[in-house]
């Protein structure tokens, strides 16, 4: 398969920026995969809901994961490296791959922030995830004396 | 930032590795908390500090029991699917000061404890993992394995760590499908309760398992296997007409016999073989062999046609008698179209000694080499290099050559050495690395 044979898409952010990338590649989100099979694809294909700095973020996994000439430990290595991002980052990052349906960087990500969250207290899982305490003084006593062990 | 809708959260809460963390994010919010409760898993281990409080003076009335935590943890879940629990790394292994423990707080695998929980979730449960406290487990012989098999009739993974298991009661379980006993004394010497009461088993993984006499593993769907065994075993037969991809660890067995006629992966590790029965391995890929007696495991294995990818660990050194070949010539000899060759440090060491390379013929049977991967020792510059370049010569097809230089060797020589190396050969894609025993091994990406 020669390069000029590979078809390529344009993808444009939300804040009007747009990339060209490997139709191959870009069909690991299903949701692109979907407009291409039904022949829905415009020129650029608009993603509202994805701003460019995070957009280059994903088409950066997105290619990595689609080169076959790397084996399943070098795209573990790079996975690696490629988390090592703020919090707020992988968040926002898991929000595009929801959007984009692209299941193997949700799993990625999900992972990632599930094992940063060991021993957080709860403070610190509001603050992280910008959650409101909806509980009443009286109530949050009573759920902590539910668990009293997690707080030992 | 947009706030995380609950589908969302419930991707990240349920892969959070332990259920503490999961009872501190339901204090966090309302949402949090009943998002919580759709998940399916229990994940419960107990911390070395949990257990130092329990057992001082001072701390040990402010702290709530294991069992009771994870009793309480059933209880507040609806469904559950997968339920995991054990001690942390510091308490399996290791001197306590305690090593007589008569307490039972921490022992997992006792019966009496899996009656409180199992029979109010077994319905839904698929996946069971107890890595018991060893000091408080050895000495008491647990039915465990008869509970489970009488109450989780959708079980399809079980994993226990560190007991002692009884096979008494254990009724057929056929819808399990992966088995993994770590560090276990197993009563049932020839593994005949297991194969009778796990038929559907694809994954069977026996390491340390202790109690054995004649263990013969016959499973009809068997695709993955792990077998470590110690010097105990007299025999060890393997009857899997499925298996595909084949661990073995053992030592001096008198009779080790496979029948595994469509094994493509084998990693083979024994000391000396007695008697060594292999039928039929016309699809094996990959070889990984390790043995004292290397030149002898060679001469007895009559399916090296197919192997593509293969390893050679030596740990004894061989000194070849008169005029007998090489190892390395008899390791061509028997895999004749191995495209890809690993030599550990004792195999490259035994090479560059006496690498019999030389003459037609082998240049004839190093037709298919591709990559070589190699973990020098460098005693010699000049040995190794000679070695290096011989090979290139005799190998036209070779194109990949990964080479872990020992983290002891002054550098200087590990860079003339690599130099030298990368000079006299373009052609060839060089991969160089450090090795050290103990120590993973590093890649340096194009050489100094």
């Amino acid at each position: 398969m020669s390069s000029s044979e590979e078809r390529k898409l344009i993808l444009k952010s939300s804040d009007n920026e747009e990339f060209v990338v490997k139709e191959s590649s870009a069909v690991q989100c299903l949701t692109i995969k979907n407009l291409v099979e039904d022949r829905c694809v415009s020129d650029p294909i608009p993603l509202a809901n994805v701003d460019s700095k995070i957009l280059a973020l994903v088409i950066e996994f997105m290619e990595k994961h689609a080169e076959t000439t790397l084996s399943n430990s070098e795209k573990k290595e790079f996975d690696v490296e490629f988390v090592k991002k703020p919090f707020d980052d992988l968040l926002e990052l898991i929000l595009a791959a929801n959007y984009l349906d692209f299941r193997e960087l949700m799993d990625v990500l999900c992972n990632t922030c599930a094992k940063q969250m060991e021993n957080w207290s709860v403070e610190e899982v509001r603050e992280k995830f910008n959650i409101q305490n909806d509980y009443t003084v009286e109530e949050e006593k009573a759920a902590r004396a539910e668990n009293p062990w997690a707080f030992e | 930032m947009e706030d995380l809708p609950p589908p969302l959260l419930l991707e990240i809460l349920s892969r959070l590795g332990d259920s503490e963390d999961l009872a501190r994010c339901r204090v966090a919010s309302k949402t949090l908390n009943s998002i919580a409760r759709d998940i399916r898993s229990i994940n419960l281990q107990c911390s070395y500090d949990r257990y130092t409080k329990s057992r001082s003076p001072h701390t040990r009335s402010s702290i709530t029991p294991f069992k009771e935590i994870f009793i309480k943890l059933i209880s507040n879940l609806e469904i559950v699917e997968s339920v995991s629990m054990g001690v942390e790394k510091p308490l399996r292994y290791g001197a306590y000061d305690d090593t007589e423990d008569e307490e039972s707080d921490l022992y997992l695998s006792d019966e009496t404890f899996s009656m409180e929980w199992l029979p109010k979730v077994c319905r839904e449960l698929k996946s069971i993992s107890i890595s018991d406290f060893w000091v408080q487990s050895c000495w008491r012989r647990s039915d465990v394995l008869s509970v489970i098999s009488s109450h989780c009739l959708n079980l399809s993974d079980l994993d226990v760590k560190n007991a002692w298991l009884s096979v008494d009661g254990l009724n057929p379980m056929p819808n399990l499908t992966s088995l993994t006993l770590e560090f276990i004394r197993l009563d049932d010497e020839d593994l005949n309760k297991i194969n009778e009461s796990f038929p559907s088993l694809q994954d069977l993984n026996l390491i340390g398992v202790g109690g054995l006499r004649e263990p013969r593993i016959h499973l009809m769907h068997l695709k993955t296997c792990q077998c470590i065994v110690s010097n105990a075993p007299n025999s060890l037969a393997i009857i899997a007409p499925n298996l595909v991809k084949l661990k073995l660890v053992c030592v001096k067995p008198k009779l080790l016999l496979i029948e595994t006629p469509l094994l493509s992966d084998l990693h083979l590790s024994i000391e000396t073989a007695g008697n060594f029965k292999v039928k039929n391995l016309h699809d094996l890929r990959k070889l990984h062999l390790e043995s004292a007696g290397l030149r002898n495991l060679l001469g007895t294995f009559p399916f090296g046609k197919t192997v593509r990818n293969l390893t050679v660990v030596s740990t004894r050194w061989e000194v070849p008698v008169g005029i007998s070949k090489s190892t390395f010539e008899l390791l061509l000899n028997v895999f004749p179209n191995v495209s890809s060759l690993t030599l550990t440090p004792g195999a490259w060491s035994e090479f560059e000694t006496y690498p019999g390379l030389g003459g037609l013929e082998s240049r004839h049977q190093m037709k298919e080499l591709k990559i070589i991967t190699a973990y020098l020792t460098v005693n010699d510059i000049e040995m190794t290099i000679s070695t290096v370049f011989s090979i290139l010569e005799n190998c036209p097809k070779l194109s990949d050559m990964a080479l872990l230089i020992h983290r002891d060797v002054v550098s200087n020589v590990t860079n003339n050495l690599i130099s030298r190396c990368m000079a006299h050969c373009s052609r060839i894609r060089w991969k160089w690395g450090l090795w050290k025993e103990e120590t993973k091994d590093a890649w340096i990406t194009d050489g100094i």
